[in-house]
């Protein structure tokens, strides 16, 4: 799996048009550079090397945590990454605990009055969250608090109050998927049948659906939530180039645009690894919560339901 | 796997045709105006060129950053092209992406799914672990890496949209055909002497294809965002050709002074994505009983 994903994140600079080495030397010197000198720089980064040979250095280094030197800023790719991944783990780690604090109480009570006006509105707020793009929300609640209310930053980084607008961008919109999940998971687990006994033996209304049905929703709505974050991380790169925070966005933006195609390779694979990871560790903690089910989820729902 | 049934595919081996349309069309009035939008959309991208409108790049430069007026309903941009008709041109761009790289994306898709599940073997192991690959990276990442790499322009979107999004359905068509396979009009295809390549397109195909349809439905919002955000982050078009996310994109330096340059694009992606949406949601509600809501 690994080496499918370094395989592919090495590729990807391959597709690339042009010729590296004479992109830098164009950036370096700012003229046309001539054949030998090309000829040279190529030799000296070890471009005319034929493809397994070069994917094979790379990954040998990429295990002891070398990733190469970027070509725009002559620093370590790793040094970089390292750098930057603090605050975006930092801001969608915030985020995902805002859209709980969001999804969590709207779908419990969508699916606990099932069919009323709430559960309409809760329906027609989560399909507008998730179908409002993160950049437009980003600028909507920027005009609305920073601009209306002027008590917050419009862009940049730094405390506490920086984090508060691009993660509630982020959030809202992960608490508008995630709420879809709560209420189909809360539905599936009041119609079993130890609900109608809870009721039957007249235990309150309000207690069954905490009790005994959030809690039995919550494996599946935290494993799902688990699923969903390389999603979330996705969406963290829209977003930090809308409020100009310093985070892995900025760097793999500035990435693309300088054409620096090591950055890149090892920006997917650090984001492909993760990913697996999380996954890995999702499936264990799943497995440990739920000896039944451990086991019964396929990659097609695990795809659909988590998403990318 | 009852309690992961949590907004799950419906069984896609049954899509149980009949029940499905009635339920859809008469209990669903959200997935009707689903419908009538996306209708909306298409049209106003079709008619684009013959709405009477200034052209989307047409700059009426004693008119710049005004707001709506009879001549410009939308008013206009800071160079002075009309708002209105960028937007319906923008339709166009997204549409075109939208509509060709599905396409794309499913023939890529089923072909290999197909082959995957019917030689089974090594060539299904291969193939699979490859999906796996694709589907391990987060969609937006590997779509701004991959049409990043390769520059503007409408060929890499489209590139970046088919590489992201094959794999979900080769996995999806490779799972189906495992289960037809053993069914007994294939090997009754088989023992009449049908060829391989005969048995795979008169027989399986058929077969995968409406789950691979309803997929292609309920995805078709996220492919939009995901063009629009391509668009925002400039890696998509070029600046002058109306997109909408790069419409957005460029109104950063007005949204103060004027909104509406952002609000309006940014209105136009959200109505499409949940339009697909709601025609995404009625298929799924149909076609999975137990979380029809209105029921």
């Amino acid at each position: 799996m690994w080496i499918g994903l370094s395989l592919l994140s090495f590729s990807l600079a391959t597709l690339a048009p042009g010729d590296p080495a004479q992109l830098l030397l164009l950036q370096r010197t700012g003229d046309p550079p001539t054949a030998q000198e090309v000829a040279a720089l190529r030799g000296e980064m070890g471009l005319d090397r034929p493809f397994p040979v070069r994917y094979l250095q790379w990954v040998g280094r990429a295990v002891q945590g070398d990733l190469g030197v970027s070509y725009s800023s002559g620093k370590k790719v790793t040094h970089i990454l390292v750098d930057n991944l603090g605050s975006t783990f930092q801001l969608a780690v915030t985020a995902l605990l805002l859209g709980l604090a969001i999804a969590i109480p709207l779908g419990v009570v969508a699916a606990s009055r099932r069919g009323t006006y709430i559960d309409h509105f809760s329906r027609i707020a989560s399909l507008v969250g998730t179908s409002i793009p993160s950049f437009v929300m980003g600028y909507l609640l920027i005009l609305l608090f920073a601009v209306g209310f002027r008590f917050l930053p419009v862009s940049g980084s730094g405390g506490v109050s920086h984090l508060i607008l691009p993660a509630l961008t982020l959030g809202v919109a992960e608490g508008a998927s995630l709420a879809r999940l709560v209420r189909a998971s809360m539905l599936e687990v009041l119609g079993e049948e130890y609900i109608l006994v809870a009721r039957a033996k007249g235990v309150g209304r309000g207690s069954v659906v905490l009790r005994h049905a959030l809690r039995n929703a919550f494996n599946p709505i935290l494993t799902l939530t688990g699923l969903r974050f390389g999603r979330l991380v996705g969406g963290a790169v829209i977003v930090e180039a809308v409020f100009g925070r310093t985070g892995l966005g900025t760097v793999i933006l500035d990435a693309i645009h300088d054409r620096d195609y090591v950055l890149i390779q090892g920006f997917m694979l650090l984001m492909g690894t993760t990913f697996v990871v999380t996954n890995l560790m999702v499936d264990i903690l799943y497995s440990r919560l739920d000896p039944r089910i451990g086991r019964a989820m396929t990659s097609v729902d695990r795809h659909h339901v988590g998403g990318r | 796997m009852s309690s992961l049934a949590v907004g799950r595919l419906p069984d896609m081996a049954h899509p149980g045709r009949g029940d499905g349309k009635r339920l859809w069309t008469r209990n669903n009035p959200l997935a009707v105006a689903g419908f009538v939008l996306v209708s909306a959309v298409i049209l106003v991208a079709l008619a684009a060129p013959f709405l009477g409108l200034a052209g989307p790049n047409a700059i009426d430069a004693l008119h710049r950053l005004e707001g709506p007026t009879l001549r410009h309903l939308f008013g206009t941009d800071d160079l002075g092209r009309d708002v209105f008709s960028r937007i319906a041109w923008g339709a166009r761009w997204s549409l075109a992406a939208v509509g060709v790289a599905t396409a794309l994306i499913m023939s890529i898709g089923v072909s290999l799914g197909i082959i995957a599940g019917y030689y089974g073997g090594l060539v299904d192991e291969i193939l699979m672990r490859i999906v796996d690959v694709f589907l391990a990276l987060p969609s937006l990442l590997l779509a701004l890496a991959i049409a990043g790499i390769l520059g503007s322009g409408f060929g890499s979107v489209l590139f970046a949209l088919i590489a992201v999004w094959w794999a979900g359905y080769a996995r999806l068509v490779r799972g189906l055909v495992v289960g037809l396979r053993e069914r007994d009009f294939i090997a009754g295809a088989r023992a009449l002497g049908g060829s391989n390549g005969h048995v795979m397109i008169q027989h399986v195909l058929p077969n995968v294809l409406p789950p691979v349809l309803i997929l292609a439905t309920i995805e078709m919002g996220d492919l939009i965002l995901a063009v629009a955000a391509l668009g925002f982050l400039g890696v998509g078009v070029h600046s002058p050709d109306p997109e909408w996310g790069t419409m957005v994109s460029d109104a950063r330096p007005f949204f103060l002074s004027a909104p509406r340059l952002m609000v309006l694009p940014g209105l136009a992606i959200m109505l499409t994505v949940v339009a697909f949406n709601l025609i995404g949601d009625g298929l799924r509600d149909a076609l999975d009983p137990g979380s029809n809501p209105i029921r």
